[in-house]
């Protein structure tokens, strides 16, 4: 999970894992890690997520690219209401590509409960998803809207 | 020759560390830890099972320990990996994984990985994160809010978009404005966009209410004075003028201004100069005056309770405010821009009114104006758990259903009932709302005395 403070990162790991939303921010610091056993086929197979809640970069360093290396995946959460922070969150995405470009990105717009409709959606997150070619998924951790979803496609998407 | 095992064991009964010795495989060969805080919700790690299934955090990071059989490579860590204990408490615990120089006692390459509880540290960094992170978050949510005050002035009903012209074409000349309207139209907004329209954020705001002042000090606050110049005046001090020199200085309620001082105000504006009280020396400031009433001047004058010559020189140019009954669909605009600051402030999810609440709104009379529409949309928000407010979330007073002539009082009692206390508490708000504030007014405009004035407001938490 890579993304700014604030925007929402541990709330979607825990209302993914544990159902739970917490309306109270509490900073992360260093790492949390969260599992979740998804179904992937009626024939019983799994696949075991592994989330790596990692606290805001504020300056990368070594610990940071071997938590990147050992990715499969990385969703990258952005506040859909502070678009000022938009281009933090690229910067961090591309350090994480340069270290890991097998996997998979995935974009969560989080907070969408403050929007007033999905038209007012930032156009510059839309178009930080085409750049990368990576799929958009809104979510908001507070309403359990897209977060089920989200995960689900990179189930998908890894246990294929 | 020490042991190496025998050293850490030693080492780690004499600390709060605890460690665990794994293979190529992954698979526990040994265990010491003094403390179970670190595995009290997960897995406890027993000899030969896998470690991954203690210490998830491993997963994914298997190449990274493979790379350690390199006796050059130097420790990994993976730093304040958080735990929540059974009891709930969040701890933290620094993971350090390093590979044995001695194999075990199959031949096989092992690592160890030492655990480390540094909860208390961790904690402390936490704290002083979220601190700062808080603050940061505060700061954007503010300039969020301030992206809907860009233009100043909400609205765009033909009285509106009246007042914006006025604001236009004063802008370059600067000349002494009067606004007028009712209690709660918005004219301290104007005053400030007056300002900034003209003369920008940085040059002096200087805005002084002259209700709220007794009588007796508003001359001394707006003309400053001399050390010595009446009994308490032990050092010299510079008046509002002086303060907003350069600027602009707004009196709000200028109809409340004492007789005295109103001569002394005219002074000034005909020569652009004055005296501090106890001084002889003249000053000269520029500023431009802008002035605000709810009251009819006019009348006032007739009642000579203004003076006329006065009047004159703050009427050059006078903008009178549209009480918002008067702006139609404006209201719904100005109450959706209320909702998404309360939204903001109250972390609620409300984006918008109801059919029923949006009739409801636009048939109210609005006594109070927008200060009134703000406090009903702030109520409704606070109530309202839903994304829609719904009409039963709107909360109007009831006795100003009619417009307040101002020549009596109705009270209309609605069908589903009143609560007592509501009413007593809207009446204690307006009152002071009525007299901007003062106690001793709103309490004589409801025939209380000043200290059962107080108390009620007290009782009812009332701030204004």
């Amino acid at each position: 999970m890579l993304g700014m403070f604030g925007v929402g990162k541990t709330s979607l790991v825990h209302r993914y894992v544990h159902g739970l939303f917490d309306d109270s921010y509490k900073s992360t610091v260093g790492v949390h890690i969260l599992q979740k056993t998804v179904p992937l086929s009626a024939a019983g197979k799994v696949l075991n997520l592994v989330l790596w809640d990692l606290a805001n970069i504020e300056k990368m360093s070594h610990a940071f690219e071997n938590y990147f290396r050992g990715s499969a995946a990385a969703i990258v959460v952005f506040d859909v209401s502070r678009p000022a922070s938009f281009e933090m969150q690229r910067i961090h995405l591309d350090d994480f590509l340069h270290i890991n470009s097998n996997a998979s990105i995935f974009f969560a717009a989080n907070k969408v409960d403050l929007l007033e409709n999905e038209k007012t959606m930032p156009a510059a997150l839309v178009e930080i998803a085409q750049k990368y070619d990576a799929p958009l998924v809104l979510t908001s951790a507070k309403e359990n809207q897209g977060v089920p979803g989200l995960f689900d496609l990179i189930a998908a998407k890894l246990g294929s | 020759m020490i042991d190496d095992r025998l050293l850490l064991q030693s080492i780690t009964r004499q600390t709060r560390i605890g460690y665990l010795v794994f293979d190529t495989d992954f698979h526990i060969r040994e265990k010491y830890f003094r403390f179970t805080r670190f595995f009290e919700s997960g897995d406890k790690p027993e000899v030969n099972s896998d470690i991954r299934n203690c210490i998830p955090e491993i997963h994914g990071l298997e190449q990274v320990l493979f790379e350690l059989q390199d006796q050059t490579a130097r420790p990994f860590k993976i730093a304040q990996v958080n735990k929540v204990a059974a009891n709930g408490q969040l701890r933290y615990f620094d993971l350090v994984f390093s590979s044995l120089k001695s194999p075990g006692a199959d031949g096989q390459a092992s690592y160890i990985c030492i655990i480390d509880d540094i909860s208390e540290t961790a904690s402390l960094q936490q704290i002083l994160r979220q601190q700062r992170y808080e603050f940061e978050l505060a700061k954007t949510n503010l300039a969020a809010k301030s992206e809907f005050f860009t233009d100043g002035l909400l609205g765009q009903s033909a009285a509106i978009e009246q007042v914006r012209g006025f604001l236009r074409k004063i802008a370059e000349h600067r000349p002494t404005v009067l606004i007028q309207g009712e209690s709660g139209t918005g004219k301290s907004l104007i005053a400030k966009l007056i300002h900034n329209t003209s003369l920008g954020t940085k040059a002096p705001f200087v805005e002084i209410n002259c209700a709220a002042i007794p009588s007796s000090l508003i001359e001394s606050e707006l003309f400053g004075y001399e050390k010595g110049a009446f009994t308490n005046a032990v050092t010299s001090k510079k008046g509002l003028l002086e303060e907003a020199d350069g600027g602009t200085l707004f009196l709000d309620e200028i109809g409340e201004l004492p007789i005295s001082v109103q001569a002394k105000l005219l002074s000034f504006l005909e020569n652009r100069s004055f005296r501090r009280l106890g001084c002889t020396e003249e000053k000269f400031v520029q500023l431009q005056l802008v002035a605000a009433t709810n009251k009819n001047l006019q009348k006032a004058v007739r009642n000579q309770e203004f003076r006329q010559d006065l009047f004159y020189r703050i009427h050059v140019v006078s903008i009178d405010m549209p009480a918002l009954r008067e702006l139609g669909d404006d209201i719904l605009l100005l109450a959706n821009h209320f909702i998404r600051i309360f939204s903001f402030d109250f972390k609620k999810h409300a984006r918008g009114l109801s059919k029923k609440a949006r009739q409801k709104l636009l048939t109210y009379s609005w006594p109070g104006n927008v200060r009134e529409l703000r406090n009903v949309i702030e109520r409704a928000m606070i109530f309202c758990d839903s994304k829609t407010i719904e009409d039963h979330d709107l909360v109007l007073w009831p006795a100003a259903e009619s417009p307040d002539t101002g020549h009596g009082f109705s009270l209309h009692i609605p069908d589903e009932g009143l609560r007592l206390e509501e009413v007593e508490r809207e009446l204690l708000t307006r009152a002071l709302e009525k007299t901007n504030g003062n106690q001793s007014r709103a309490a004589s405009l409801l025939g209380l005395s000043l200290d059962t004035f107080r108390y009620r407001i007290k009782k009812f938490d009332i701030t204004f």
